[in-house]
């Protein structure tokens, strides 16, 4: 097993590969002897191959923040990599888990929208809930609009399908 | 405790030929295990690749913790059976940790045969089961088996310790507290269902992985209603309607990130508490073993230096030096832990088998696990022996290791004859695990003992009938024993059939015993039975 | 003097307020919206209200619910900090008819400056020099003829804009029919006028300006000079006082015209004159900025004068402390603005949470700022979040300190500027003094952060995975003799 990150964006592995008598990590083609020295509140030091290294560092959601001197990383931890990589996975449809009435639509047809975000308030058994997008991408249709009542099962928004997962990611051209 | 002072002559022309022996004999071990271990048709290579999946051995080094040891089991089983259909008996099993928590892997192999099972499979399933049940042992299956061998079913069915023995260990460890997980990669077809089924916790993956009493042919055979393998038992279904499976996965890897947060989601395990010293290498360098292990199962050889090149610092506090010389007892440490040792370094005699049951006594009295070092021929036999009653002391030896509360090891070093296999905790005798070396062998009598044995019968038999002895058929007699025991004395022939937990390369044997210590020490002891009686 | 005083604004600029009112003694009222509650305005004054409404922004813009909290708290000052309602003549007229009175200049002045082409004409007529300009008064076919008259190169800009909001450069004639019909059409659509109006486009032009302050009973002191040239997408980030390689002699002339403006306009409180100065050492009249600037610290610790307490004097009838004649420059400061964006992405404006935050200390070291740690940057306000000051007795001392105090001031979790600007405090053009407003586009190059050392890297990595506990768990919590044994395959 690999520990997998992202650093500034781009992935990185580290790998365990001795912890007697020093802890031995492995990245790239490199093997590090790495150590860290305890210390209070965001402050850090750790020690690789002999030289001391110290900064400070903050833990927001996923993602760490590292100074270093006048450098700042933004170091993903497994789950933003895994979260980088799973970018449009998904289902294509919001399916209704019981019968309702639409309350309110946050979102339209051809919109963008972000995992997450949320799209549609349904009241069931007195109770309102938030439907959110499962994953990114657009609003193909919004198939029961407000104030109409569905049936257990119905699909209530669809979204754009995407393309074959396996196909080659579009490259970005930069700007 | 002393160091052992070794009067091995590394120069010697003993050594040098005993060296080169053994280490062909490795060289031939290590390669059956590669062979069983990866060779597989390009079309099972393939079909597996088409479907997503990774090949087992991926997903368990995906799964382990980076950088950290396992200690597998029984790698060569079935390397004896079903014309070699079978590497490893299509399946891999182990000790590892995951999540930092030392767990048994039982992973099946569908780049054999779809991960049939056959019903050797089946054995090395249930014993990893015992391991875990024995040793209070989490569990992690990863389950992907298209079912038994229905050819083969009268021999994997029906019986006490065949599969249902799986399912039987499975229930009795949950209710143990033992936790047990599954990940589900691709089928778990009728009783295999029940292994996800009848676990703690479990995982399948989204496309590959499907959990059915009857998959879709036997469905289409008993109703004629044509389903798909998703519809009938897949990820959605069981994650979402039946809830038979508790998370849904992407992909194998997620199932295995999945599978680990669950592993770490678990309680710490409370070991008891065994004397410990801080580990320490043994002095005397373990690659000497290759010389010193004989050539020939008849030459014997001086355990200590065994010893020495096993234990911590070379360290040995021995029992009774000076009584009973052809048994060596005494305490060591391995990696840390507080043995006790009982190696063999001759015949069983009154006052050896003796010296035996008090050590052990004293070893449960201690709270201190035993080892046991097998190079055994047997008891002494004879007239002498048996008026100073050699069954009698045998007895004792025997009723004092069963009866022993702490866990027990077994190493078979080489010989493991007669009724000294007993008293040596042999594979009948639940030792927490058994490992042999390459050069074991093992039988109720000696090869040559048996053919001479037997042709004395014969003998006999036609005297009595008075027919004519001939040269040609007491030879026969003895040509066609001597074969049948090579045969079947072999510790390949042993590893086969799982008469123990698997053939070691001598100079693993440290690593080994320490990770079975510390596995052994996560079930509580038993009460102890009565004081030490000096015998 | 005033008996309480309302902070209508937040930010660092409302805490700087709060100081000085709690140095003087006077009580303070902060306002907030319900996303600012945990700001430190809100704690620092001594009392703080809720503004209704549910845009940030709105609610720091309601005169009326801003002039009813000021009568029902007892309040007979507002200070407007800058931005938001400080440059608004309506609400001053409002607040002073509401009895209450307005810590800056009158509305009078305030529209005559807030008016570019009117402010222009004003200081052209009183002997201020403007650059050379036409106006747009009506027929487009005149003006292009009279902007080509003032000669090329030629920069078009909108009569009511400002920041550089749909600013546009012309260097030949054919273009420029084209460029002043979309500068219009942008400056209708930015600030709802379509006015524009065409000056000399000064090359490689520094952005001098000067604090001024009026008592508004004809005492008008300046405060010298401060540097501003420092910009990215128009905006200042780094300033300094004084300004480096520029002549005494000129730089007195500079002064002299800022104050002979304020005095024609009977200027009162606080204010800014803006100018640009040419490489050639012409300098022309930019704009007078009737408020406190952000920039002021600076002109603070040269100086050694409190602006604020100055403007709470004269906003309450005490007048001015001092004469020119009392006023001395002495070192030099620089102030470098912290902001919550990303300097790789053109300046992008981040948000976020600030999970951490260390603030440098010192001797010549000032933070002002109106953040805490813990507190969301969110995208409703101003992306400036705090202002680092050094003072030094010289610039370099300065810019070493400020180099040092961008090393030791800490804030993550959401993206800054602030490795940024200590690779400015070590850029070798910068130190030469060398400056003009096209200095940070020109040294870009020199300023991308160089690529990080593969160590660097590691450790930057390696410090994130040791907080994780899972990764915790996979180095430092396996069992043993597992972990002694390591990688081992039997």
């Amino acid at each position: 097993m690999s520990y997998e990150m992202l650093l500034n964006e781009q992935d990185v592995s580290l790998e365990i590969t001795a912890r007697r008598p020093d802890l031995r990590i492995k990245s790239g083609d490199l093997v590090h002897t790495v150590s860290e020295v305890p210390s209070v509140g965001a402050a850090f030091e750790v020690v690789i191959d002999g030289k001391t290294h110290t900064g400070w560092r903050a833990v927001v959601g996923d993602e760490v923040f590292v100074r270093i001197g006048t450098r700042t990383f933004v170091v993903g931890l497994p789950q933003a990599q895994l979260r980088a990589h799973s970018k449009g996975k998904g289902g294509d449809a919001l399916h209704a888990d019981m019968p309702g009435t639409v309350i309110a639509l946050h979102t339209e047809e051809g919109a963008e929208v972000k995992a997450g975000d949320k799209l549609i308030t349904i009241e069931s058994m007195k109770l309102q809930v938030g439907l959110v997008a499962p994953r990114d991408g657009t609003i193909e249709k919004i198939h029961v609009p407000a104030e109409t009542a569905f049936d257990r099962g119905a699909t209530l928004i669809s979204f754009v399908a995407l393309a074959a997962p396996d196909a080659p990611p579009a490259k970005s051209t930069g700007t | 405790m002393t160091i052992i002072k070794s009067n091995l002559s590394t120069s010697s022309e003993e050594f040098r030929q005993r060296y080169a022996h053994n280490k062909k004999a490795v060289a031939e071990l290590r390669e059956m295990q590669r062979v069983a271990r990866h060779i597989r048709p390009q079309r099972d290579l393939d079909r597996l690749s088409k479907q997503g999946k990774m090949l087992p051995r991926e997903r368990l080094e995906k799964l382990l913790d980076p950088g950290t040891p396992f200690l597998e089991f029984s790698t060569l089983a079935a390397n004896r059976a079903y014309n070699g259909e079978s590497p490893s008996a299509s399946c891999i099993t182990g000790i590892g940790t995951i999540s930092g928590r030392e767990v048994v892997i039982h992973a099946d192999d569908s780049s054999v045969k779809g991960g049939a099972w056959y019903p050797l499979t089946v054995k090395k399933i249930v014993r990893a089961l015992e391991i875990a049940l024995e040793n209070h042992l989490p569990m992690v299956h990863l389950c992907d088996s298209a079912g038994g061998q229905l050819q083969l079913q009268s021999d994997l069915f029906p019986d006490k310790h065949l599969a249902g023995r799986m399912f039987r260990h499975q229930a009795m460890m949950s209710k143990y507290g033992i936790k047990q997980l599954a990940l589900v990669f691709g089928q778990c077809t009728a009783g295999g269902a029940y292994i996800p089924g009848l676990c703690d916790y479990n995982v399948i993956v989204r496309g590959t992985g499907a959990v059915f009493l009857g998959g879709p042919p036997l469905v289409k055979a008993a109703t004629g209603a044509i389903v798909t393998s998703e519809e009938l038992g897949g990820c959605d279904m069981h994650t979402q309607v039946s809830g038979t499976c508790d998370y849904p996965a992407d992909n194998e890897d997620d199932a295995i990130r999945i599978g680990r947060d669950i592993v770490a989601q678990w309680e710490l395990p409370k070991k008891w508490s065994i004397q410990q010293a801080v580990p320490e290498a043994p002095l005397y360098d373990p690659d000497e073993l290759y010389g010193i292990i004989p050539d020939d199962i008849k030459k014997g050889f001086e355990m200590r230096e065994v010893i020495a090149r096993i234990v911590d610092g070379s360290r040995f506090h021995e029992y009774q030096p000076a009584y009973g010389t052809t048994l060596v007892c005494g305490y060591a440490h391995i990696w840390g832990y507080k043995i006790g040792i009982l190696a063999n370094n001759g015949i069983l005699f009154n006052d050896s088998s003796l010296k035996a049951a008090h050590f052990m006594e004293l070893c449960n009295q201690n709270n201190t696990p035993l080892l046991f070092l097998q190079n055994i021929t047997g008891f002494m036999i004879g007239t002498d022996y048996e008026r100073a009653g050699i069954t009698k002391d045998g007895a004792k030896m025997i009723m004092a290791q069963v009866g022993s509360h702490v866990p027990k090891f077994t190493v078979m070093c080489h010989a493991s004859f007669g009724a000294g296999n007993y008293g040596m905790c042999g594979r009948a005798y639940d030792g927490r695990f058994l490992f042999t070396w390459p050069n074991h062998q093992i039988g109720v009598m000696g090869g040559e003992q048996a053919a001479n044995t037997l042709a004395e019968v014969k003998l006999n038999q036609l005297k009595r009938n008075g027919q004519e002895v001939t040269d040609a058929i007491l030879n026969e007699v003895r040509t066609q024993t001597l074969k049948a025991y090579e045969t079947q004395t072999s510790a390949y022939y042993s590893t086969s059939e799982l008469w123990d937990d698997g053939i070691l390369d001598p100079v693993d044997t440290r690593n080994a015993l320490g990770m079975a210590i510390s596995a052994s020490l996560n079930a509580p002891l038993g009460d102890r039975g009565y004081g030490v009686f000096r015998m | 003097m005033l008996k309480k005083v309302l902070i209508a604004n937040r930010g660092e600029i409302a805490c700087r307020v709060i100081r000085t009112c709690k140095k003087l003694g006077i009580p303070t009222v902060a306002i907030y919206h319900h996303e600012d509650r945990l700001a430190p305005h809100v704690t620092l004054a001594d009392t703080a209200v809720q503004l209704k409404g549910d845009v940030p922004t709105a609610a720091y813009l309601d005169q009326d619910q801003i002039i009813a909290i000021c009568q029902a708290n007892e309040v007979d000052g507002i200070h407007p900090g800058y931005g938001f309602l400080s440059e608004n003549a309506g609400f001053v007229d409002k607040v002073t008819a509401a009895g209450i009175s307005f810590i800056g200049p009158d509305a009078v002045s305030m529209k005559l400056m807030g008016d570019k082409i009117r402010s222009r004409d004003f200081a052209r007529d009183h002997g201020v020099p403007v650059a050379p300009s036409a106006m747009q008064d009506g027929d487009l076919e005149d003006f292009l003829k009279k902007a080509e008259q003032v000669g090329f190169p030629l920069l078009i800009k909108a009569s009511a804009g400002g920041g550089g909001k749909g600013m546009k450069i012309v260097r030949e004639a054919s273009e420029l029919k084209e460029q002043i019909t979309t500068a219009a059409s942008e400056a209708q659509r930015y600030f709802g006028d379509s006015r524009v109006y065409a000056e000399r486009l000064v090359e490689l032009p520094r952005h001098i300006e000067v604090q001024v302050l009026g008592d508004g009973k004809g005492n008008v002191v300046h405060l010298f000079e401060r540097e501003c040239s420092l910009q990215r997408r128009y905006q200042k980030i780094v300033e300094e006082s004084p300004a480096p390689n520029l002549p005494r002699e000129l730089r007195d002339r500079i002064c002299k015209a800022a104050v002979d403006l304020a005095k024609a306009a009977n200027y009162k409180n606080a204010g800014t004159v803006e100018f640009i100065l040419g490489a050639d050492g012409e300098f022309y009249f930019l704009e007078m900025n009737t408020r406190l600037q952000v920039e002021h610290p600076i002109t603070e610790e040269v100086v050694g004068v409190d602006l604020v307490e100055a403007q709470l004097k004269v906003a309450s009838g005490e007048g001015l402390p001092f004469r020119q004649e009392d006023l001395r420059q002495t070192g030099w400061a620089i102030e470098c603005r912290i902001n919550a964006e990303e300097p790789e992405r053109d300046f992008r404006p981040a948000i976020g949470r600030i999970a951490k935050l260390n603030v440098p200390a010192g001797d010549g070291v000032r933070f002002d700022a109106g953040i805490v740690e813990g507190q969301a940057v969110t995208p409703a306000f101003d992306s400036m979040l705090a202002k680092l000051i050094t003072y030094g007795a010289t610039r370099e001392e300065a810019a070493k300190k400020m180099e040092k105090a961008l090393t030791d001031l800490v804030m993550l979790g959401v993206p800054n500027n602030i490795d940024y600007l200590a690779r400015i405090m070590r850029n070798k053009a910068f130190l030469s003094g060398k400056l003009h407003t096209g200095f940070l586009p020109q040294e870009a190059g020199e300023l991308i952060a160089p690529e990080p050392t593969a160590e660097e890297s590691i450790a930057a990595v390696l410090a994130a995975a040791f907080v994780d506990p899972d990764f915790r768990r996979i180095a430092f919590e396996i069992p043993e003799p597992h972990a002694s044994i390591g990688f081992w395959r039997n």
